[in-house]
């Protein structure tokens, strides 16, 4: 028998529950989607009721959203902005079985279960713990899992595999003895607390799995029924809603929830995310890149304004030899649209993809500008000037208007559409995310470009914000390390004025982290140096991660660092010492007079955005000009 | 009828079973078998010759669901004809590309008689498929149980043909890395 059949019929001989219910003879759980799309004909025409385009647009908006039905089971939203609280708490009601199982599992608190158990060794300390061996899900259709493998299969059931994998890590494993009262005892590996830093919300004991009881039950549709929305993106409506502690106390408390491969989900905090392990592959990211939804498209192509076939326009930039190439009248690439040569054109297409709040915050990168005629008769540019935030030239706004007319910035490289791709690599993905690096250059020098980053949103998995925002997140705070070098005056101006003189540095008003002033003395930056001395800074410590690693996603492990953020650990640390030590440096590929020291909340290989950075300028550098 | 009744006529060795059995069922066997042989008559012939070995199956067997019980033997009837016929390749629809889908799957041109066993790969996708979702486990059987085509699976499932073939794409590369994890050579 040849091998396909061989499979053939040891699949054909599968578990006849499988069989039966792939043809649909269990219940489904309930899905609500969400529909991104607007019918643009239907909007325009509703729109021409009013003088002003975009205020009728963000009108027929709010009329399709009053007029769309709360989110019954299986009914679909005609929306992609959520109005009222009702739609929230609709949406929060009929959260996917999943996300009330994640809760569910996260907390331990739900159903009716009886608490049965004493917890550990605490125990004489006053300190008792109870868990729940029975309890029924939130749709009260699924028993608490009674066994490891159970738990796994349920996890499973309703995660990806890498989600399930990276969840099964926090299930600890501990061991239960019968008390005299009949109750039982569980105690709980340490390790797992020191790793985790935190206490086990799952124990196995003795093939058992029991969840943690937190003490308050919040589990559920009553936990929302309150919820009011505070703000909400294309992907995300944060809201807040009364919480009652354990004392009895009424507290605001913040909820997200959030949008992914299957619908809403309820944002959880995973703090242990193995970034090396993925599912997905480069042949299945090629597929999705290829297949993205046509805002992607459009969002790129706004951004790059170098796609399509449109006419190039040359306009002669004052102050400046240089002709700089713009696009006009360029068709975008799913042809169907023509690029907007009207501030109020661009706002229609947007609306068509994107929610309104993205869009206004959009055009506020729009950029204003006078055409004028140079005297050879060709056309030039004449910039207000609006200086970019950030002055990386890559940032530079990418649509100019000019005269009601507007005029996209055309980059230095064609890198519009998959061939941005074709080098993808470092592939990693959870539930809602697919990251991975691809090459970029820059003038001659080819970079492996972190910022592949893909979102699952309302509309299909679009290319993530930092494609299309004004200032590229995700970077090193290249402000922070061009205060290394800087005389104590000269930091004085930036920073502001001095707050306080340490053992370490100095500290401005505005200032990030300690100031420090290490001198050369027994052949390196040992000694006190905190002292403002003559010369340039050349230490800041106790940088927090989020001030120096802007818009990264923590927890980073440090293998990540170094893959996908260009840090490089220097040549004389231990693979141990890296994953295991209270600090590890590294180098960085774009700043090379400086060695950076993560000091506290490097444990076990991730940094988290409360960690602390040390910047040093390099031994070699110290009379070197400032790195920046 | 119900189905435990249909198994309480087989175990009293009642043949109203049969008929009942027939009655219930029998549309839906007739699609099964039809998927892989790809005609009226012979299907027909593979249904009752999977009832007849479900008459001689129950007792001692205990079907959890009668309905896939008796599904797996009217398979089994419907590839052993095309065996009989020597014209596997022949029967044509999505069999074909069925047994093509999962050649390409673990394929490297090697016979597997000494590579592993029906039984046990059988147990392994048990395994592998009660882990992953529903959604996924039901494109899967769906395709390469029920050999329903990408379209057919989408519309019966209401979701793009990209999104079952992303599906079935994936679900046949977790169950390749698993079965190699367990020690099978493919």
């Amino acid at each position: 028998m040849k091998k396909a059949e061989k499979m053939f019929m040891a699949i054909n001989n599968v578990d006849e529950r499988l069989i039966d219910e792939a043809k649909g003879s269990n219940e489904k759980p309930v899905l609500i989607r969400v529909e991104k799309h607007l019918p643009v004909k239907e909007i325009i025409a509703f729109a021409a009721c009013f003088t002003v385009l975009a205020a009728g647009i963000f009108a027929a908006m709010r009329f399709r959203m009053n007029g769309a039905e709360p989110a019954d089971s299986g009914t679909q939203i005609s929306s992609p902005v959520i109005q009222t609280d009702t739609e929230l708490q609709a949406i929060l009601s009929e959260l996917k079985p999943s996300d009330d199982i994640f809760d569910w599992f996260f907390n331990g608190v739900s159903g009716t279960g009886e608490l049965r158990f004493y917890f550990g060794k605490d125990d004489s300390q006053g300190e008792i713990y109870h868990y729940m061996p029975v309890g029924r899900a939130p749709g009260g259709s699924i028993d608490y899992p009674q066994s490891y493998s159970e738990m796994e299969e349920l996890i499973y059931k309703y995660f990806t595999d890498f989600s399930a994998e990276v969840f099964m890590k926090y299930v600890c494993h501990g061991t239960m003895t019968a008390r005299p009262d009949g109750s039982y005892l569980v105690s709980v590996e340490d390790k797992h607390r020191a790793e985790n830093n935190k206490n086990p919300l799952f124990i196995e004991a003795d093939e058992k799995m029991y969840c943690r009881y937190w003490g308050i039950d919040e589990l559920g549709k009553s936990l929302f029924n309150m919820a009011k929305i505070t703000s909400q993106n294309d992907n995300a409506i944060s809201f807040t809603y009364p919480y009652q502690d354990k004392y009895g106390n009424l507290h605001d408390k913040d909820g997200v929830i959030e949008y992914e491969r299957d619908g809403w989900r309820l944002y959880q905090y995973m703090p242990l995310l193995d970034m090396d392990s993925y599912s997905i592959n480069y042949s299945k990211l090629q597929v999705i890149l290829k297949d993205l939804a046509p805002a992607e498209t459009i969002a790129n192509w706004f951004l790059m304004g170098n796609s399509g076939t449109g006419k190039i326009h040359k306009f002669l930039f004052p102050g400046s030899d240089t002709v700089h190439e713009y696009w006009q009248g360029v068709s975008a690439p799913d042809s169907k649209h023509k690029a907007p040569q009207t501030i109020d054109e661009l706002k229609e297409l947007m609306l068509e993809y994107f929610t309104q709040d993205s869009v206004d915050d959009y055009m506020k990168r729009v950029r204003k500008g006078t055409v004028m005629k140079a005297s050879d008769g060709r056309d030039f540019v004449v910039f207000d000037v609006v200086e970019a935030p950030d002055k990386s030239p890559t940032d530079y706004p990418p649509f100019i208007e000019i005269d009601g007319n507007l005029y996209f910035w055309n980059a230095p490289q064609k890198q519009i559409g998959t061939p941005l791709y074709e080098t993808a690599d470092n592939i990693f993905e959870r539930d809602d995310t697919i990251r991975f690096t691809y090459d970029r250059s820059y003038g001659d020098t080819v970079y492996n470009y972190v910022g592949g980053d893909l979102k699952f949103e309302r509309g299909g998995w679009k290319v993530a914000a930092r494609h299309t925002a004004w200032h590229s997140p995700n970077k090193i705070n290249a402000d922070i390390i061009s205060d290394i070098g800087l005389t104590y005056s000269q930091l004085a101006e930036k920073r502001g004025e001095l707050v306080a003189n340490t053992h370490d540095g100095v500290l401005f008003k505005n200032g990030i982290g300690i100031y420090g002033w290490r001198s050369e003395k027994n052949g390196g930056f040992n000694g006190d140096g905190g002292l403002p001395n003559a010369g340039g800074c050349n230490i800041i410590s106790e940088v927090k991660s989020f001030e120096l690693l802007t818009n990264f996603m923590f927890p980073i492990s440090i293998d990540n660092l170094c893959k996908l953020y260009g840090f490089i650990p220097v040549s004389d640390q231990t693979e141990t010492e890296l994953l295991d030590g209270y600090s590890a440096s590294f180098k960085h590929r774009l700043y090379n007079n400086v060695t950076f020291t993560v000091n506290t909340g490097c444990t076990y290989g991730y940094i988290d955005e409360g960690s602390s950075w040390q910047i040093t300028l390099n031994t070699d550098c110290i009379d070197a000009v400032p790195v920046i | 009828m119900d189905d435990n009744d249909i198994i309480r006529l087989f175990n009293e060795r009642n043949e109203t079973a049969l008929s009942e059995l027939s009655l219930k069922y029998d549309t839906y066997f007739m699609s099964v078998a039809e998927k892989i042989v790809c005609n009226h008559e012979d299907s027909k012939i593979c249904v009752n010759d999977a009832y007849l070995k479900t008459w001689e199956s129950i007792p001692p067997a205990k079907p959890n669901v009668l309905r896939a019980f008796v599904g797996k033997l009217v398979k089994n009837a419907a590839v052993n004809m095309l065996r009989a016929d020597n014209a596997q390749k022949r029967g044509g629809g999505e069999f074909t590309l069925v047994l093509d889908e999962l050649g390409e799957f673990i394929s490297d041109g090697k016979t597997a008689e000494d590579c592993f066993e029906e039984a046990q790969i059988t147990e392994e996708i048990n395994k592998f498929l009660w882990k992953r979702s529903e959604f996924n486990r039901r494109v899967f059987l769906l395709r390469y149980w029920y050999c329903e085509s990408v379209s057919e699976i989408a519309k019966e499932l209401s979701v793009s043909e990209h999104k079952v073939s992303m599906s079935l794409y994936r679900t046949r590369l977790g169950l390749k890395a698993h079965l190699v994890k367990e020690g099978y050579t493919l």
